[in-house]
């Protein structure tokens, strides 16, 4: 009985992976979700490799976006395409193999028996493993205050991208932020629609590849900070 | 003579401010025209430009002039980066409903060729 329940929760989740020149890693990534059962669509964010083939072979929806939008638009592009179907709920899931699927079933399974609209991932919970570099870390924790009180909220992760989503939650917000910066945009959301959340803790392993081709710490947090003051 | 020479280079930024009116680009038209009306009572009365300048504590009237082409230069990178903005945040959501409807369309059209490539794909090929 709890194998079919578990079986239809993952039959009406979608998993979205944002992706951008991710050849040699999103068809494992994708390969891993498709063995449990769920479906999964990669957003093609304009890579110039063969990101769309890979995991396409690897059993994936995949959508394109015609040249690079940005990691927030690759999201919204993956929750349009949520209300499209018949989904119950929506995950986002990174490419690059550093997030860990049974944290995300784990999540799921969270928002299904506490009926939550969202459940975050939290790298600072107790019981979460990090390998994230000190001054990412730290730079994450003082970004996490900040937001804190500029949203009177007690989110424990401002940056992390594995989250689940119901997706009549997702009808509710109204998000615009197509790059970096729509992580916060998302908790404020959130909070401004009032949607029941909590937080887990998840693992993250950072390969020497994601820290390149993530944003550098301190500029990326000042491009971020530049885009949620533009935010029309 | 500098009178008249004032007037000709005066004078596009009256043509440029009027053909922005006749557009209903009120705002920046209203600005060119404000602008250039000041600066042909500038060479009419180019006393009048040190008058003002010591009125408001600058110094000399080249300096206020200066100053006024300085905030007038920094507004318009504002107003540029702002519309340049806009557009690409348009554009991004043009792309992304095209993204939408093409795998869509490649999901229900059963020809072969419908889900190889994108536009995405096709722009990189």
């Amino acid at each position: 009985m709890r194998k079919t329940k578990k079986g239809e929760l993952f039959r009406s989740t979608l998993i979205v992976v944002p992706a951008f020149n991710e050849e040699p890693r999103v068809g494992a990534v994708v390969l891993a979700i498709v063995a449990h059962g769920f479906d999964v669509v990669v957003i093609d964010d304009g890579s110039t490799d063969n990101t769309s083939g890979e995991a396409r072979s690897a059993g994936a929806r995949v959508v394109s976006h015609p040249f690079n939008l940005g990691q927030g638009a690759s999201l919204r592009t993956g929750f349009d395409y949520a209300e499209l179907g018949e989904w119950t709920y929506v995950v986002s899931f990174d490419a690059d193999g550093q997030h860990d699927l049974s944290n995300a079933i784990a999540m799921l399974d969270k928002a299904a028996t506490g009926n939550y609209d969202v459940v975050l991932g939290s790298r600072f919970l107790q019981g979460a493993r990090s390998n994230a570099p000190m001054t990412r870390s730290l730079v994450l924790r003082v970004a996490t205050k900040a937001i804190n009180v500029i949203f009177r909220s007690r989110f424990t992760d401002v940056n992390n991208g594995l989250r689940v989503f119901r997706v009549d939650a997702i009808k509710k917000m109204s998000l615009s932020q197509n790059r970096m910066a729509h992580a916060s945009e998302m908790l404020s959301e959130i909070k401004k629609r009032n949607l029941s959340w909590t937080d887990m803790p998840t693992d993250i392993t950072y390969s020497s590849v994601t820290l390149d081709k993530g944003e550098k710490t301190i500029s990326g947090s000042v491009k971020i900070l530049w885009e949620v003051l533009m935010r029309p | 003579m500098f009178q008249i020479l004032g007037f000709l280079l005066l004078s596009p930024f009256t043509i440029v401010s009027l053909v922005m009116l006749a557009h209903r680009q009120r705002a920046a038209g209203w600005t060119f025209l404000l602008s250039s009306l000041i600066g042909y009572l500038l060479v009419l009365f180019p006393e009048s430009s040190t008058a003002m300048a010591k009125a408001l504590g600058v110094g000399r009237g080249l300096d206020l002039l200066f100053f006024i082409l300085s905030v007038m230069t920094m507004t318009a990178i504002a107003v540029l980066y702002l519309k340049l903005n806009s557009q690409r945040n348009r554009l991004i959501e043009m792309a992304r409903i095209l993204s939408l409807l093409e795998a869509r369309l490649a999901e229900t059209d059963p020809r072969p060729e419908r889900g190889q490539s994108s536009a995405g794909e096709r722009l990189n090929d």
